[in-house]
C-alpha cells in the first residue's frame, strides 16, 4: 500500500515537475484584471500581465484578455498578437514604453482594441505607446493612445524592411502622434485614424513610404503633416486642421481629397503636390500652395 | 463554504460602515461598477459607484475606467482626466442641469470615451467651460437641451469622434466661444433630430468631416450677433438630409462663414438659407443636392496704392495690385488688360494667381511696344486726326534704327543722326516732309512748319494741330478672371 501510494505521487510530482518546467507555451492564453501570473494563463487560470503571459504564448500565438484591466508594459520578440477588443482594457505606462517590439525578420505583431495611456505632465510620464524597433511587420487596430511625451507610435527601424499597419487608432496629446522613418525602410499604411493635439501629426523622416486614408489630423500644434529627408507621404481622402502648418512637404507630399483648415499656413513646403481635387481655401490664415499639379488618370 | 461567505460578508459590512471617511490614497487608473461602492479605493476588486467617487481618487491625467455595466451619476470635472466605458459603456442619467462639466485649467486635457448620457429634457449632457482641450470619442448623448454644451470663455480645442448627439430640443452641438475662440474638429458623427444638429456662435471654428446632420430644425449653422465675432464652419463629406433647413449662415454683427464640400443636401424643405449681412455659405463646387442650393458667390477686389503712374516716354510702368479673395475660386485667376492704347500691353508676374489665393499681389507692367523714334506712341494717340500719307513709309524705314533708339539711350544721339538721316531721306520721297526742327514730336511735319512742342513729349498732336504739349494720360483697366468670377480695377498711365 504505502509502496503504491508513494509510487502515485512520485508521479504526480513528476507530471508536476514537468508541467511546470515545460512553462508549455499556447497558441492562445489569456489574460484578466484578477488573474495570477503564477498561472498558466488559460482562459480558466488566466494570467495578470501581458509581461507574463507573452512568454507563454507560442510565437504567433494569441494573448486574449478576458475581462477589463490593466496589464501593464511589455517588450515583444516574437510573432504574437494581443487582442483587448470588447473589453475596458489598457497599459499604463510611466517612464517606458508601453509596447516595444524588437522582433526578428520575419516576425508580426498585432496590438488590437488596446488603451495605452501615460500620465501626461505627472514627473515621470510614458515614452511612446507602441515603438518599434525590428520586425517585419507591426499592426495597431483599434488602439487609443493617449498622453504620451515622446510619441504615440514611433516606428524607425534601424535596418532591412519593415511595415506598419493602422486601422481606427485615437491617438491624443502626445508629444508626437505618428512617427515613422529611420534608416531602414519603413512602409507604412495608416487607415480610418484621427491623430489630434499632437506637437506633429505625421512625422515621415528618412526612407518612409506612407499611405494616408480617410484619417483626420486636427489642432496638432506645429504640423499636421510632416515629411522631411526622403519621405514620401501619399494622402487621401481626410482633413487636416488647427495646426499652425497643415501640410508641411519639406520632403514629397502629394495630396488628394483633403481639406485643409484653419490652420496658421495651409500648406509649406516646396514639395507638396496636389491631385487638384484639395480644398485649401478653407479659413486658413495663409492658405499657400501646392507647388505642383499632379495629373489624374 | 457558508462560514466563509458569513465572514467575507461581515468584514464587507465593517469595513464599509467604518471607512465611509477613509481617504485612499490617489492611483493612476480607477474602475467603476454597476455593483460599486463609493466607500471603495474604486480598484479593479473594490470599484466605486459613481464617476465623482472615483475622480476623486484617481491621479491627475489618470483614468477611470468602466468595469462592467452601471449608470455613473454626474461629474464635474476641474483637471486632465480619462473616462473610459469601453466595452460595457458607461451610463449617465444625468439629475442635475449638466451630467458632465468640464471646467478644467489651462493645461489640463479630459477625455470622454463611449458614455451614454440620457438627460431628461433640460440642461447639458456635456458642458465645456475650460480647460485646454476635450475629446468626445464614442458617446452617444440624448434628451437634453443641448447635448455637448461649449461655453467657453478662453481659448480651447473640441474633438468629438465617433459620437451621436439624438433628441436634443436645443442643439446636438452647441458651440460658443469668446477670448480667443473654439479651434474644433468633428468627425464620423451623428447629429439626429434635434432642434439644431450643430450650431455655432462667437469666435467658433469648426471643420465637420464625414458626420451627418439630418432631421433636425436646422442641420448646421453658423451665426454671429456681436462685431469682431467669427462663426466658421467648414464641411467635408457631410450629409444634410431632412431637416428643415439644411445649412443657415447668419449675421447681425461679426461673420458667418459656412464651407461646403463633397456635401450631400437631400429632402431639406430648404436646402441653404443666409440672412443679408456679413454670412455666406461658399462653396467648393463638388456638392450634391436634390434641389436648388443659395450658394455665395466668390469675390474678387482688386486693390493697389498707386493707381496712376507717370512715364517718360519709353519707360514701363508697373503697378503692384492686390487681389482679395472672398470666397472660394477653383481655378486660377487670371489677368488681362483693356481698354490700352495701342503700342501698349500689359506683363503680368506672376503670371496667375493660385486660385488657393486668399490675397496675393501681382505686379501689372505696362510697356510700350512700338516707340516712335522719340519713344513715343504712334497711333491712336494722334487726337487731331492729322496724320500724314507719309507716315507708313518714313516709319517702316525707321522702325529698325527707331528700335535701337528706344533700347539703348546711350546711343541716342548717334542713332538720332542717323535716324534723321535716314528719316529725312524717306519722307523726302514722300509726299511731304519733315521740317528742321529736328527735335519734332512726329515723323510727318511738313517742313517748314514749327512744331513748339517740347522734345521727347507729346504724342498726341501732330504738328498743326492743336499744341497738346501737355503730358497724355491713358486709363485703362486691369481684370481678374477666375471661372465665372471676375473684377476690374481702373488705372491710368500718364506719359510725358
Amino acid at each position: 500500500m504505502r509502496l503504491r501510494s508513494l509510487f502515485g505521487v512520485l508521479v504526480a510530482l513528476v507530471f508536476l515537475f514537468l508541467s511546470k518546467s515545460a512553462a508549455a507555451q499556447s497558441t492562445r492564453t489569456w489574460v484578466s484584471g484578477v488573474g495570477d501570473d503564477g498561472n498558466p494563463c488559460s482562459r480558466t487560470a488566466p494570467c495578470k500581465t501581458f509581461a507574463g503571459a507573452v512568454p507563454k504564448t507560442a510565437a504567433g500565438g494569441v494573448v486574449s484578455v478576458l475581462d477589463p484591466g490593466g496589464y501593464g508594459s511589455v517588450t515583444i520578440t516574437k510573432s504574437i498578437t494581443i487582442d483587448a477588443r470588447g473589453t475596458n482594457s489598457s497599459i499604463v505606462n510611466s517612464a517606458v514604453n508601453g509596447i516595444v517590439v524588437n522582433a526578428a525578420a520575419t516576425d508580426t505583431v498585432i496590438i488590437r482594441g488596446l488603451a495605452i495611456q501615460s500620465l501626461a505632465g505627472s514627473a515621470s510620464p510614458g515614452l511612446s505607446g507602441v515603438k518599434f524597433l525590428a520586425g517585419k511587420s507591426l499592426q495597431v487596430e483599434d488602439c487609443q493612445i493617449i498622453g504620451q511625451s515622446v510619441s504615440a507610435i514611433d516606428f524607425q527601424p534601424a535596418s532591412g524592411t519593415s511595415s506598419l499597419f493602422v486601422k481606427n487608432l485615437v491617438a491624443s496629446a502626445n508629444g508626437a502622434g505618428i512617427v515613422v522613418g529611420g534608416a531602414g525602410n519603413a512602409n507604412v499604411t495608416i487607415t480610418k485614424s484621427q491623430v489630434f493635439d499632437s506637437v506633429v501629426g505625421l512625422h515621415a523622416l528618412g526612407n518612409a513610404r506612407v499611405t494616408i486614408h480617410d484619417s483626420v489630423f486636427g489642432n496638432n500644434a506645429e504640423k499636421g503633416i510632416f515629411s522631411e529627408g526622403s519621405a514620401e507621404v501619399n494622402m487621401d481622402h481626410g482633413l487636416v486642421s488647427g495646426s499652425a502648418v497643415g501640410v508641411q512637404g519639406d520632403a514629397v507630399v502629394r495630396l488628394s481629397e483633403v481639406m485643409i483648415s484653419h490652420n496658421t499656413t495651409g500648406i509649406a513646403g516646396a514639395k507638396v503636390s496636389s491631385f487638384g481635387n484639395n480644398r485649401v481655401n478653407s479659413g486658413n490664415g495663409t492658405n499657400g500652395a501646392p507647388s505642383t499639379t499632379l495629373p489624374q488618370q | 463554504m457558508r462560514n466563509r461567505s458569513l465572514k467575507t460578508g461581515l468584514l464587507a459590512a465593517m469595513i464599509s460602515l467604518g471607512s465611509v471617511s477613509v481617504a485612499h490614497a490617489q492611483a493612476a487608473r480607477t474602475w467603476v461598477s454597476g455593483a460599486g461602492s463609493d466607500a471603495n479605493p474604486c480598484s479593479r476588486t473594490a470599484p466605486c459607484q459613481t464617476f465623482q467617487a472615483a475622480y476623486a481618487q484617481t491621479s491627475v491625467a489618470g483614468i477611470i475606467s468602466v468595469r462592467d455595466p452601471g449608470e455613473f451619476g454626474d461629474i464635474v470635472i476641474t483637471h486632465s482626466i480619462v473616462l473610459d466605458g469601453t466595452g460595457p459603456f458607461g451610463d449617465m442619467a444625468p439629475a442635475t442641469t449638466a451630467g458632465i462639466v468640464v471646467a478644467a485649467g489651462p493645461t489640463d486635457n479630459v477625455i470622454l470615451r463611449s458614455l451614454s448620457l440620457v438627460g431628461s429634457g433640460t440642461g447639458s449632457g456635456i458642458r465645456y467651460e475650460s480647460g485646454r482641450s476635450l475629446v468626445i470619442d464614442d458617446c452617444h448623448l440624448s434628451n437634453f437641451t443641448n447635448a455637448i454644451d461649449v461655453q467657453l470663455t478662453a481659448a480651447g480645442s473640441l474633438f468629438v469622434l465617433d459620437t451621436t448627439a439624438v433628441g436634443n430640443v436645443g442643439a446636438g452641438l452647441r458651440a460658443e466661444a469668446s477670448n480667443g475662440g473654439l479651434l474644433g474638429t468633428i468627425a464620423r458623427s451623428q447629429f439626429e433630430s434635434n432642434g439644431f444638429g450643430i450650431f455655432a456662435t462667437g469666435s467658433t471654428r469648426l471643420s465637420v468631416y464625414e458626420s451627418t446632420a439630418s432631421l433636425n430644425g436646422t442641420g448646421i449653422t453658423a451665426s454671429t450677433e456681436m462685431a469682431g465675432a467669427l462663426a466658421d464652419v467648414n464641411l467635408e463629406g457631410v450629409i444634410v438630409a431632412s431637416n428643415d433647413v439644411g445649412i443657415a449662415a447668419s449675421s447681425t454683427a461679426g461673420n458667418a462663414v459656412i464651407r461646403m464640400s463633397k456635401v450631400v443636401g437631400m429632402a431639406n424643405a430648404t436646402n441653404t438659407t443666409t440672412t443679408a449681412g456679413n454670412a455666406q455659405i461658399f462653396s467648393f463646387g463638388n456638392n450634391r443636392f436634390d434641389d436648388v442650393a443659395t450658394i455665395s458667390p466668390a469675390t474678387i477686389a482688386l486693390t493697389t496704392d498707386t493707381p496712376s503712374k507717370t512715364v517718360a516716354v519709353g519707360d514701363s510702368a508697373t503697378y503692384p495690385v492686390v487681389a482679395t479673395v472672398s470666397g472660394i475660386l477653383t481655378s486660377p485667376i487670371a489677368f488681362a488688360c483693356s481698354g490700352l492704347p495701342a503700342g501698349f500691353t500689359c506683363q503680368f508676374d506672376p503670371e496667375t494667381l493660385p486660385g488657393e489665393t486668399s490675397a496675393g499681389t501681382v505686379n501689372v507692367t505696362v510697356v510700350p511696344t512700338t516707340p516712335s523714334k522719340t519713344g513715343l506712341l504712334l497711333g491712336p494717340g494722334s487726337t487731331s486726326g492729322h496724320s500724314h500719307p507719309a507716315w507708313p513709309l518714313s516709319f517702316a524705314f525707321a522702325i529698325p534704327a527707331i528700335a535701337l533708339f528706344g533700347a539703348r539711350r546711350k546711343l541716342r544721339a548717334p542713332l538720332a543722326c542717323l535716324a534723321f538721316v535716314s528719316l529725312a531721306a524717306t519722307t523726302a520721297c514722300g509726299s511731304s516732309s519733315d521740317d528742321t526742327d529736328k527735335n519734332d514730336d512726329t515723323t510727318a511735319l511738313p517742313d517748314g512748319a514749327t512744331d513748339g512742342s517740347t522734345p521727347g513729349k507729346d504724342g498726341a498732336a501732330p504738328d498743326g494741330g492743336d499744341a497738346a504739349s501737355d503730358p497724355h494720360t491713358y486709363p485703362f483697366k486691369v481684370t481678374a478672371t477666375s471661372g465665372v468670377t471676375n473684377a476690374s480695377l481702373d488705372l491710368s498711365v500718364t506719359v510725358e
